[in-house]
């Protein structure tokens, strides 16, 4: 019987009742129906007795022409390399659903994500403040309904407060943001200070929507998303353009030609590399160290106009779409391509050897920003983040897509837990994925790079995780009629990891605050890839006059 | 050989033809019931000609014809040029400005491969249109008696009928516009 | 430490300077390099596949009275290519212009005008002079319809629709 066959058993007969129906919709791709007072149930089941990871929620106006919402839970079977999503239909009026956050606690923001943006009411969330619409966004309007008309600019609404945490008794709240400095991206955090250690925290973030998913359902075509996709992240765009467009052909059932897969590998690693490189420079800056910040983002310029060889553009490469990738990579680039490997590997190793017993940037690393594995699988967190806490999770591994099935790809761990282990797993990445193109390069098959695709259906659905050098990159397409999505999720990998935050920094000393945020490799602008909001008016309301008097006292209470 | 046979002389203006057709095909018709003189409803959908000029027309070769005489319109190939609308005799197909691509009847590809008849024809309480074997429909046509065969294209494509009619009242109708 | 030190200081020394020269020395881009658009406005037929297909909706088409003013906003341009990808005229091309920085928007601006035909019927919009005289010009000898039974390439969708109909039944043509 094969896995999938198994866990279809396995999940009928284990969980009696639970199920409506379970079929697999795409290959690995399992999609159960659950009744909304069953949804508790079933998680806990799928968490505990299948050992399923809990990637996103997906919540889907399904009105027309189904006449419901529908909520989609995903998760992840890793060892069987499986997609489980629980899907649950809601009534159209007055769509709610029991949180499974007493299961998942990762699933918080998604949870909340849903109530802001579809206004479906999650009953028995323990923090339902809103977390992606900026305060003064009018109360019943939910921007990802489809008859919410992408473009809408709704007034203000006059008088609204920012929805704070308040700190506990005797601690000083310190802000950092809503510009983050450091990373000079707007996230916003206040930190609950005793003397210099922190008690506590609060996040605001999400003053940087651009309404991107909502823009790729209703606005463009199939052929434009990847684009759009591709600009969800200034550095590691080319995974979501892969996801995007790999999500897609697992909706289809047509995959891209073995060439395509392998250029997008190939294609994936120099990104995963120079992102590494150029998140090695930013950490030596953030602790003070300008010689590693230099010579880190001066090794990584050959990276970049190679790229800009490959593809024709130095970043956004505009390779990828539906059906395989745009241009091919000739034989004649290959030596290109292995001498600035060559170069890179020899410079990232020296490199390394010189830094690697600086004791005073060991002392800025090691034992700082701590997730422990429980706290880690807890949260769901991705990527580097959970290799350093010693969990061997790749999307690279667990659900191969792209030509991943053929590489070396080994999944680097530390289990220190720490922003040391954080910084090691990226240094020794690099290598490995330096390799991988090696391989890669030699093995490439000949042949087409676009797959024949002559219409693309409507209903279809499909789930592509990526891993992105910050961690994995979830993208859940639905089909729609009309050259159109119905429905696009994206799930940037610091969208989990920015949630395990207030636990990494519990109890740390407030001058690793940089360092233990800047050690997620954050991105704070993919997270916040959804709605239309207006971003003016949202930043210049959480800039209230309490929060300057606020800061203020810090001040004041600093001299003292 | 299937064919999409259209009787000019049964429809009675209700446009359940369009209502089928636009659920099937997200919110877009392709059939269109066309009244001529302010008082003829005629159902028009794309014939599937024999000597195609949209396919001749397309830069990219989205539109085929497929074994079964039908043409489609690949839309994942289409560019949206709309060259196959000003070429098409018919006028049956248009650019839809939203999804981007050209749109026209396919004869329900997706139902016909899992054996159900094009939601028009299951809709059209007068059965106006219906699809069918070319010979069937053939004989059918020839046999009611009043009807005159205005287009059949090659084995392929629409049959259609209309009314017999004397040649006088057609060029006092017509004339008028003319 | 020490020895890490020197080592950080040997990579530092053996690197010197990187900055380039520019812009004392032009830059070279690669071949295939993704730069400004470059529009040919002899080929250009004005048919709008370039403006259904741009991601960054940079080219925005007006009909207007008896022009189409198609007017290219490269400076929303975000070097994709698309343009040039589905271009059934090769109008367009990506050249390796980069050097775009300019204090006039205007300059990065391109409007391209048509003439355009309208229905004979109704008026509404057909198509421009050039999409229907390469049709007029191929079609005979594509589709073996001859010239004089063109004559649907001046009306609009609704029109033909009705102008065949009538045809039709105005024919009455008995089968046999
Ligand atoms: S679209 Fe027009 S030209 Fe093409 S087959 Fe149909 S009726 Fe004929
Ligand atoms: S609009 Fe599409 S189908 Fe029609 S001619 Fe252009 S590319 Fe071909
Ligand atoms: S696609 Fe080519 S021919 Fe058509 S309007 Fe654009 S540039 Fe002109
Ligand atoms: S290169 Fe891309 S963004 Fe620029 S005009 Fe062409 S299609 Fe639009």
């Amino acid at each position: 019987m094969s896995v999938v066959q198994d866990i279809i058993k396995q999940m009928s007969l284990g969980a009696p009742g639970l199920l409506q129906e379970i079929e697999e919709r795409a290959p690995q791709q399992l999609y159960a129906t659950v009744a909304p007072e069953q949804v508790v149930a079933t998680a806990k089941y799928v968490v505990n007795q299948l050992g399923g990871r809990f990637l996103i929620t997906a919540g889907t106006d399904d009105r027309e022409p189904r006449g419901d919402f529908c909520v989609s839970h995903i998760f992840s079977l890793d060892e069987e390399h499986i997609f489980l999503t629980l899907q649950i239909r809601l009534e159209p009026q007055d769509p709610q659903i029991q949180s499974i956050t007493g299961i998942v606690p990762g699933a918080s923001w998604a949870e909340r994500e849903m109530q802001d943006l579809l206004g479906i009411r999650v009953v028995g969330l323990d923090d339902s403040r809103r977390l992606v619409l900026p305060d003064d966004w009018p109360e019943d309007l939910h921007p990802l309904r489809r008859d919410v008309p992408h473009d809408i600019r709704p007034e203000p609404v006059t008088g609204a407060e920012p929805q704070r945490r308040e700190p506990p008794e005797g601690a000083t709240v310190v802000a950092i943001g809503p510009f983050f400095p450091v990373l000079e991206e707007p996230a916003y955090f206040r930190l609950f200070v005793d003397g210099e250690t922190i008690v506590g925290s609060d996040y605001r973030g999400f003053y940087n929507h651009r309404g991107i998913e909502k823009l790729g359902d209703s606005a463009l075509t199939y052929k434009q998303v990847p684009f759009i996709a591709e600009r969800i992240c200034g550095i590691c765009g080319f995974i979501h353009s892969s996801c995007y467009c790999e999500a897609v052909e697992i909706a289809i059932g047509i995959p891209a030609p073995p060439r395509a897969k392998y250029i997008r590998s190939i294609m994936l690693e120099l990104e995963r590399i120079h992102s590494h490189i150029l998140w090695l420079g930013i950490a030596a800056h953030i602790v003070g160290f300008e010689t590693a910040f230099m010579q880190s983002w001066r090794m990584r310029e050959p990276l970049m106009w190679l790229c800009e060889r490959i593809s024709g553009n130095r970043k956004t490469y505009g390779m990828n779409q539906v059906g395989g990738v745009r241009r091919d990579l000739p034989t004649d680039i290959h030596p290109d391509i292995l001498n600035v490997l060559d170069t890179v590997e020899k410079e990232w190793s020296e490199l390394y050897s010189a830094i690697q017993d600086d004791t005073t940037l060991l002392m800025r690393l090691a034992d700082v920003g701590p997730i422990t594995p429980d706290y880690a699988r807890a949260m769901c967190v991705a990527g580097p983040t959970v290799r350093g806490s010693g969990l061997p999770r790749d999307a690279r591994v667990d659900h191969p897509y792209a030509a991943y099935a053929d590489l070396p790809v080994n999944v680097i761990t530390f289990d220190s837990c720490d922003v040391l282990a954080r910084t090691l797993v990226r240094i020794e990445e690099t290598l490995n994925s330096i390799k991988q193109i090696r391989v890669a390069l030699q093995d490439m098959p000949d042949g087409d790079i676009m797959a024949e695709i002559e219409e693309i259906p409507a209903g279809r659905e499909g789930i592509c995780t990526v891993e992105a050098p910050r961690g994995e990159a979830i993208h859940y397409v639905l089909t729609g009629s009309n050259n159109q999505l119905a429905r696009w999720r994206v799930r940037a990998p610091t969208y989990c990891n920015l949630q395990a935050v207030p636990g990494m920094l519990q109890d740390q000393n407030i001058a690793d605050v940089p360092i233990a945020i800047g050690s997620l490799d954050p991105c704070f602008s993919c997270t916040e890839r959804m709605e239309v909001v207006d971003c003016k008016t949202g930043s210049v309301r959480a800039y209230s006059h309490e929060e300057m008097i606020n800061m203020c006292r810090l001040q004041d209470g600093l001299s003292d | 050989m299937n064919v999409l046979y259209l009787d000019l002389n049964r429809c009675i203006y209700c446009r359940a033809c369009e209502v089928a057709c636009e659920r099937e095909h997200g919110g877009v018709s392709r059939i269109f019931v066309t009244l001529l003189d302010w008082t003829e409803p005629v159902p028009v959908a794309c014939r599937h000609c024999e000597k195609h000029p949209c396919v001749e027309a397309c830069p990219v070769d989205a539109i085929e014809v497929t074994d079964e005489g039908a043409v489609i319109i690949h839309t994942n190939k289409c560019i949206s040029c709309g060259l196959c609308v000003i070429a098409c005799p018919f006028g049956v197909i248009e650019l839809d400005k939203a999804g981007k691509i050209a749109d026209k009847c396919d004869l329900c590809a997706h139902r016909l491969a899992d054996g159900r008849q094009p939601a028009c024809v299951l809709t059209c309480p007068t059965r106006c249109i219906q699809y069918g074997e070319f010979e069937e429909i053939m004989a059918r046509a020839r046999a009611k008696p009043g009807l005159t065969l205005v287009s059949a294209v090659g084995e392929t494509g629409t049959v259609v009928t209309m009314p017999d009619r004397p040649a006088g009242a057609v060029q006092k109708a017509t004339s008028g516009s003319d | 430490m020490i020895i890490g030190k020197l080592k950080e200081a040997i990579i530092c020394l053996r690197a010197g300077r990187v900055t380039l020269r520019y812009p004392f020395e032009p830059s070279v881009v690669p071949e295939g390099f993704h730069g400004q658009p470059q529009l040919d406005i002899d080929k250009c037929t004005g048919c709008g596949a370039c403006s259904m297909a741009c991601p960054a909706r940079c080219i925005e088409i007006t009909d207007e009275a008896d022009q189409r003013t198609m007017l290219y906003c490269l400076d929303r341009c975000s070097y994709c290519a698309r343009c040039q990808e589905v271009c059934p005229e090769e109008a367009i091309v990506l050249s390796s212009e980069f050097e775009l920085a300019t204090d006039s928007v205007d300059d990065l601006r391109v409007t391209a005008r048509f003439d355009l035909v309208r229905c004979e019927e109704c008026g509404e919009v057909v198509g421009t002079r050039r999409e229907i005289e390469k049709l007029a010009a191929e079609m005979p000898e594509k589709t073996g319809i001859s010239v004089d039974q063109i004559s649907w390439l001046q009306l609009c969708a609704e029109c033909k629709r009705k102008r065949s109909l009538e045809t039709a039944r105005d024919l009455q043509a008995p089968e046999q």
